[in-house]
């Protein structure tokens, strides 16, 4: 691909909105790794001054132990984000190992593994990541690992469809010809073609990861209440929201949504881009 | 006509037993992770703090002492015979408690199935129309947007905005505390009517309206795309362009010609979003007290209520094998090919 072609590629809605996407994710790396460093206030410094309207001192407002919200959601940006690429992240192997190895053997092998994933598939993500989170505990990384047990079919189905549209293609038939493993065939002709799709798959299992761990947390099944996570600050304006407190819930859901959204655009608009429509 | 039938008639016997596999794959699902992951559910019931007699006790009782694989084919017989045990807390029949339940979520779930298909092939029709205006690239964002919101938060706000600030809709609960439903059916809106309540009907109905935007929202993101891209398709269509050469209103040709044929799709996605929207459902019925599925399967979680945990669970994989079945018959229906 050369620069005329991404020239173009930007042009077109969905290259802007990838665009879009590409900005929100740079902007929240930056303010996560530089957390303490930008926040204003301690996350975790109670303080009298406790459920607090936005004003100058504090622009999101303090909430019911008089935490600053903006240093919040700040500090919470790391472990929320970070959780769900770690959750994206720690099935991405196995999905894409059993993908590979379905799509290229076929046979009875396929029909199995498929039949597996695609149950798991149909099963409601929210559901089994709140079984497995019960059965782990709450914790950063049983949620991690919970919000992980989805995607598993997620990468399986995009490696194995990409499998089977490049298996019958030339030059995996001429490395057959020259006599390559099965193995050797795998690792060095079919997997690296695999790899920009299963990029654009793991951003949008991160968007949904960001989903479910803010899903788990809210429900008390996630990230424990010490650490600063979007999801547990929603759940503590839970007790306060209704009676007027708006902004404790307010801010960290826009922190969520925004952070999915980024992740959702970036990926679908590479999704896009590599879609056999384009070529 | 008799050879459509008996066709279609081998298809749905041989989409009936591909049922049992995938039910058999989830409930294995479901064993192995409420049963083999680390995490004795032993301690779902007995403090780990309690003496070790009161614990192996309890583990004997439960039947966690014999070997894995008897465990297992106990569980699925029980699952086949349709015993799901008895709840730890009540002791009541789990069946009959999510009896109580299941009827709320449904009639949930069905009304946040109209308000996404409402606004999902509403926006995506008009979008498509206008796809070269800004409305076009409005409605990519709202759909993603509705798509990637986090569902309960979205909930909250929506009652801040019309139960506090504008004081027009109840905020939570499915009913006035002043009020009761005869239980007949257990679907509360129709139990009103059956019975001639209004006042409760009237009561229910509005405290059901932003439960059902906020899970039908968050589900119209997916549906909205499909419409948006397939009439976008279909209006390029030679018979779209063959109408318009005879001089056929714009409008007829946009709701007679593209749409129908866009909607076969958007249907079956509807089928598919089932399972969103039970996941959906549970933080739905969190925010607004609703006391369906989802509520008891979190405060059954919360309750160390293991048998009723699993109980939910195993009748979540039901609901999904089942619906993924009317599906794959409705779709079946509509297109023969797939019978092929």
């Amino acid at each position: 691909m050369n620069i005329e072609e991404i020239r173009k590629i930007l042009r077109t809605n969905e290259g802007k909105l990838m665009f879009a996407g590409l900005v929100i994710l740079v902007t929240l790396s930056v303010i996560a790794i530089f957390a303490p460093y930008i926040i204003p206030y301690d996350p975790s410094k109670t303080t009298p001054d406790i459920l607090q309207p936005p004003s100058l001192k504090h622009l999101f407002g303090t909430d019911n132990l008089g935490r600053d919200l903006l240093s919040r959601i700040i500090y919470g940006s790391r472990i929320s984000i970070s959780t769900a690429l770690l959750g994206a992240l720690v099935s991405l192997p196995l999905g894409v190992l059993l993908g590979e190895i379905s799509g290229y053997l076929g046979g009875k092998i396929d029909k199995a593994l498929s039949m597996i994933m695609d149950s798991i598939y149909a099963f409601p993500s929210l559901i089994l990541a709140i079984s497995v989170a019960t059965i782990l505990g709450a914790g950063i990384l049983n949620t991690a690992l919970a919000v992980s047990t989805v995607f598993v079919p997620t990468y399986f189905r995009v490696t194995r469809g990409h499998v089977l549209s490049i298996k019958s293609k030339e030059f995996v038939e001429a490395a057959r010809l020259m006599g390559a493993s099965k193995v050797s065939i795998l690792l060095k002709d079919i997997f690296p073609n695999t790899i920009a799709s299963i990029f654009a798959i793991f951003s949008v299992n991160t968007a949904w990861g960001i989903l479910i761990e803010a899903g788990l947390s809210f429900l008390g099944l996630g990230i424990p209440p010490p650490h600063p996570s979007w999801g547990t600050d929603i759940r503590i304006g839970r007790l306060y929201y209704l009676s007027g407190y708006w902004w404790i819930i307010t801010f960290p859901g826009l922190a969520i949504l925004l952070a999915s959204l980024g992740f959702t655009f970036f990926g679908q608009g590479i999704q896009r881009i590599l879609s056999p429509e384009r070529r | 006509m008799s050879s459509k039938s008996s066709g279609l008639l081998f298809y749905i016997v041989s989409r009936i037993l591909l049922i049992i596999p995938m039910l058999l794959i989830l409930l294995t699902l479901i064993f192995i992770i409420l049963r083999v992951l680390p995490g004795d559910p032993v301690y779902f019931i007995v403090s780990p703090q309690a003496g070790e007699h009161i614990i192996e006790q309890t583990r004997h009782e439960l039947g966690l002492d014999r070997p894995i694989w008897e465990q297992y084919v106990s569980y699925l017989m029980g699952v086949f015979r349709g015993d799901l045990g008895k709840s730890y807390i009540t002791k009541d029949n789990v069946w009959s408690i999510i009896g109580r339940h299941l009827p709320i979520t449904i009639e949930l779930a069905t009304c946040g199935l109209f308000v996404a298909a409402f606004l999902g092939i509403s926006f995506g029709t008009f979008a498509a129309y206008k796809s070269k205006s800004w409305f076009g690239v409005f409605n990519t964002i709202l759909s993603t947007i509705a798509y990637t919101m986090p569902v309960f938060w979205f909930g909250m706000i929506l009652q801040i905005l019309f139960a506090i600030q504008f004081r027009v809709l109840p905020a939570t609960g499915i009913l006035d505390t002043s009020l009761s439903i005869t239980r007949i059916t257990g679907l509360p809106a129709l139990d009103a009517l059956i019975t001639g309540n209004m006042r409760a009907f009237v009561d229910h109905v509005a405290r059901l309206i932003l439960p059902s935007i906020t899970l039908g929202f968050f589900i119209s993101g997916n549906i909205n795309r499909m419409t948006h891209s397939n009439v976008l398709k279909a209006l390029n269509e030679d018979y779209v362009r063959a109408a318009r050469a005879r001089g056929i209103k714009e409008r007829v040709i946009l709701f007679k010609y593209a749409l129908k044929n866009s909607l076969i799709p958007v249907i079956t996605l509807l089928g598919m979003n089932f399972a969103r929207m039970l996941s959906g459902s549970v933080l739905t019925e969190t925010v607004f007290s609703i006391p369906g599925m989802g509520s008891l399967l979190v405060n059954s979680i919360f309750r160390r209520d293991y048998p009723l945990v699993q109980g939910i669970i195993v009748v979540y994989a039901l609901l999904i094998s089942i619906v993924t079945l009317i599906i794959d018959i409705i779709y079946a229906y509509i297109d023969p090919r797939i019978r092929l």
